[in-house]
């Protein structure tokens, strides 16, 4: 069994504190020492086991205390990850919501460290009625924290889709052979979806770990996916508690009542969800156990319920659900159409003088009798399941997932603006030096901001195409292009260079003494799925300062259910007011102003603070 | 000769083998009315074959009828029309398009909703909103109660209008929903 061949020789040691001048220092982390897996219970092994199973990661560490983090000053934390990237890195917060060592989400940016080889990372850390869950990104690298309950958690180093280049799988799932596309065929990389696990507070009654299910569901998704030859992934955006009451003989009812629940919809917008899905107690009339709104849905469709226990039970309710919002179906349906998008019952390993006893297998859109399970596949004629096809000319839901993931994955768009960035330095420049970035899939929903810089510092516009030309003779020239709305999605910085030298070249996958002559391209990935991760804050989770860091204007952008009127106070560190921008007209409903101080901010960390609605809203604000 | 004895045996008792997602005779759709009734018109077309069910939520009554359809053994509701309303009331009771945000609470108002469904049942096809401009046509009201409103009998007038549609559709874009009458056993 591979799964031995993982072996825990490395102990990663991580505890993050935090403090600010607006709570009081606290330890948030407080986690086992001197663990392996030969000293964790049945139940951690079991978990343990489910994420070696998910064959997502490449690498999983337990977490130990002591070591790994620090606080530097307030507001920033030090990390050294010495088993995973050899480097050590400082997060600034930039939203923390702290109830109680129980409960909370920090969510914190990386700060440029020349020391380290990172352009550019994000960190949060949560954790909800004990359990904790997180995700760092830093630069191509994913990471997530997972929690094996009773005090135990992993670090995990996740293999991305189109990355070719990440190892043996930990597992094989015994006959599975995949004939068809390879990771690396898809030349886009991971197109990621995000969802919103909601919940009912009596979903929690019979399934109390709600936190722990939402991420074991979206592993499940992954891992069926990855199975399936659907090399891209979703994201768990986050989860939520929804006051809901299930209305049990109506499930359409309540699926069309979540659709069009204000609160749902507010928070599917503060977390940044292309999806969401809904945990509840109880399955409907009929042993319906999950429903949809549409298959092949529309923004505005794309909410679907599941039983709390069938979400990740032998149904994979969950996946089920939330693939019929990409357009998959089950095994008949009655407009058949698109004729091609449908589930697979098969048999396998039939014995019997006539052949006659099967296994009969069912793939997740397949229709499925109580007390019956689903194979972890969904239907792909190209892929394999005990020597057996998961699916067939017209059972080929695996293609139709695929053709809708870009799709889904902008159904909700970043209200802050991810961007890429491209930095050069050239000299000896004769002709013109044509810089391309290419990003995958509808280009034309994208907008380009190119600048040049003779310092580094100080920024000048020079284009707003997919491409632009540069004429400078100076021996030390920088460059940049600003990607807007580059949702969920990766895109391609490639470098075409006529005539030039160039003695730098750096994109957020860093490519060091790129030197040419006559001709050069050079690409440089840069994984803007995950870059950025969702401001998650109780009180503040309505409430979003952008852009952040800024160079000076902002905008506030937060939900206002019944103030008229509203103020913004700008206050720096040390808690000294400096602008208070007074009686600002407040809308019912999503707010977007821009801040123009009347004075210019100089660079530091500053707060703003809202006051006028429901509630005060805080937020961190860096200008650089 | 033995083998060509056996042939035959083995392929009767094959036959008797029960392949795995073969299932029992399914349930009848019975219309049990000791359960309750509901029952309509839709655009002059008599519909009664929907099964009613009764909850108290709040302060609000909430009569669910659902037109169910056999499948894998289950009886699984591929029409579904709810009323919501005060229960404690006998006057006639105007019904408002819903309010998702407030859907079963004491302030909400009066309202009713009709769906379909697809595939296996876990997909809404078609999905019904009041009609508000047709605001006085709009109405439920009990008739008679007992046992504390633990069984009520009622009248309802609806106009609906479809915001949703699907490829598999039952109902044209506008219903209108007369002669409306239930008798339902309050949970």
């Amino acid at each position: 069994m591979k799964t031995k061949k993982i072996t825990l020789t490395f102990f990663v040691v991580f505890q993050i504190f935090y403090y600010s001048s607006f709570v009081a220092q606290t330890s948030i982390f407080r986690m086992a020492n001197d663990t392996t897996v030969g000293t964790m219970s049945a139940k951690q092994v079991a978990n343990y086991r489910i994420l070696l199973h998910n064959d997502m990661y490449n690498s999983i560490k337990v977490i130990e205390t002591e070591r790994l983090a620090q606080v530097i000053d307030s507001s920033r934390i030090f990390i050294s990850l010495p088993f995973f990237e050899d480097t050590s890195l400082t997060f600034m917060a930039q939203s923390f919501d702290y109830k109680n060592d129980s409960n909370f989400v920090w969510v914190g940016v990386y700060t440029n460290d020349s020391a380290a080889k990172i352009s550019h990372g994000a960190i949060t850390i949560m954790r909800d009625s004990g359990i904790y869950i997180g995700h760092l990104n830093l630069d191509d690298s994913s990471y997530e924290l997972f929690d094996l309950t009773d005090g135990i958690q992993v670090f995990c180093k996740s293999k991305l889709a189109g990355d070719g280049l990440c190892g043996e799988p930990n597992i094989t799932n015994n006959n599975d052979t995949i004939v068809g596309s390879k990771p690396g065929d898809n030349p886009c990389g991971n197109i990621t979806t995000r969802v919103l696990v909601l919940y009912t507070s009596e979903a929690t009654q019979v399934n109390p770990n709600i936190t722990g299910s939402a991420a074991l569901a979206v592993s499940q998704l992954n891992t069926i996916w990855s199975n399936s030859g659907i090399y891209n992934t979703v994201i768990l955006a986050g989860v939520r508690q929804l006051s809901f009451t299930q209305n049990l003989a109506n499930p359409s009812g309540d699926a069309a009542l979540l659709a069009s629940n204000s609160t749902a919809q507010a928070l599917r917008v503060s977390y940044k969800a292309d999806m969401v899905i809904l945990l509840a107690r109880d399955s409907y009339s009929g042993g319906i156990n999950g429903v949809v709104n549409a298959v092949d849905a529309l923004p505005s469709q794309a909410y679907a319920i599941s039983q709390v226990n069938h979400a990740t039970d032998g149904r994979f309710t969950f996946t089920h659900e939330l693939q019929h919002l990409y357009g998959a179906r089950h095994s008949v349906d009655l407009d058949n159409s698109p004729v091609n998008a449908h589930g697979l019952i098969f048999n396998t390993e039939c014995t019997g003088f006539f052949n006659q006893f099967c296994n009969t297998r069912r793939t997740i859109m397949a229709s499925l009798p109580s007390g019956l399970s689903r194979i972890e596949h969904t239907s792909n004629p190209s892929v394999n399941f005990h020597n057996k096809p998961t699916g067939a000319s017209n059972r080929n839901n695996a293609n139709q997932i695929i053709d809708k993931l870009v799709y889904i994955a902008n159904f909700v768009p970043d209200a802050i603006p991810k961007h890429g960035w491209m930095t050069a330095k050239k000299s000896n420049c004769s002709v013109p030096a044509r810089f391309n970035v290419v990003v995958c899939d509808d280009p034309e929903s994208f907008t380009y901001s190119w600048y040049k810089s003779y310092n580094g510092i100080n920024w000048f516009s020079v284009g707003a195409n997919s491409s632009t030309y540069f004429q400078n003779g100076k021996a030390f020239y920088f460059i940049k292009c600003i990607v807007n709305m580059g949702n969920n999605r990766f895109y391609n910085f490639q470098l075409f260079v006529h005539g030039c030298v160039f003695n730098d070249f750096t994109t957020a996958l860093p490519i060091e003494n790129l030197t040419g002559t006559t001709a050069i391209n050079q690409q440089g990935r840069s994984n803007i799925a995950t870059s950025i991760e969702p401001e998650i804050s109780g009180q503040n989770d309505m409430f979003s300062v952008y852009p952040n860091p800024s160079s000076g204007d902002f905008n506030v952008q937060f939900l206002n259910q019944s103030s008229k009127k509203g103020k913004v106070i700008i206050f720096d560190y040390t808690g000294k007011q400096i602008e208070v921008i007074e009686t600002i007209e407040l809308k019912i409903g999503l707010n977007d102003f821009k801040i123009l101080p009347k004075n210019k901010l100089s660079k530091g960390v500053y707060f703003i603070r809202i006051i006028g609605t429901e509630k005060s809203l805080l937020k961190l604000l860096v200008i650089e | 000769m033995k083998r060509l004895f056996l042939i035959p045996v083995v392929f009767l008792l094959s036959s008797c083998v029960k392949k795995q997602g073969s299932f029992a005779k399914p349930p009848i759709d019975s219309f049990d009315t000791t359960l309750g009734r509901m029952s309509f018109f839709i655009d002059g077309n008599e519909t009664n074959s929907f099964h009613v069910s009764g909850q108290k939520i709040n302060n609000k009554l909430v009569v669910n009828g659902n037109k169910n359809k056999v499948f894998e053994n289950r009886l699984v509701p591929f029409h579904a029309f709810t009323l919501c309303f005060d229960n404690n009331s006998l006057s006639r009771q105007r019904l408002f398009k819903v309010n998702s945000s407030i859907v079963y609470s004491d302030s909400s108002k009066g309202w009713a909703q009709f769906g379909t469904m697809a595939d296996d049942g876990d997909v809404v096809c078609e999905l019904f909103d009041i009609r508000e401009s047709d605001s006085t046509n709009n109405w439920v009201q009990i008739k008679k109660q007992q046992n504390d409103f633990g069984e009520v009998w009622g009248n309802f007038r609806v106009s609906f209008s479809k915001v949703q549609d699907c490829k598999s559709k039952f109902y044209s874009d506008d219903l209108v929903v007369t002669n409306g009458y239930f008798h339902v056993f309050v949970k």
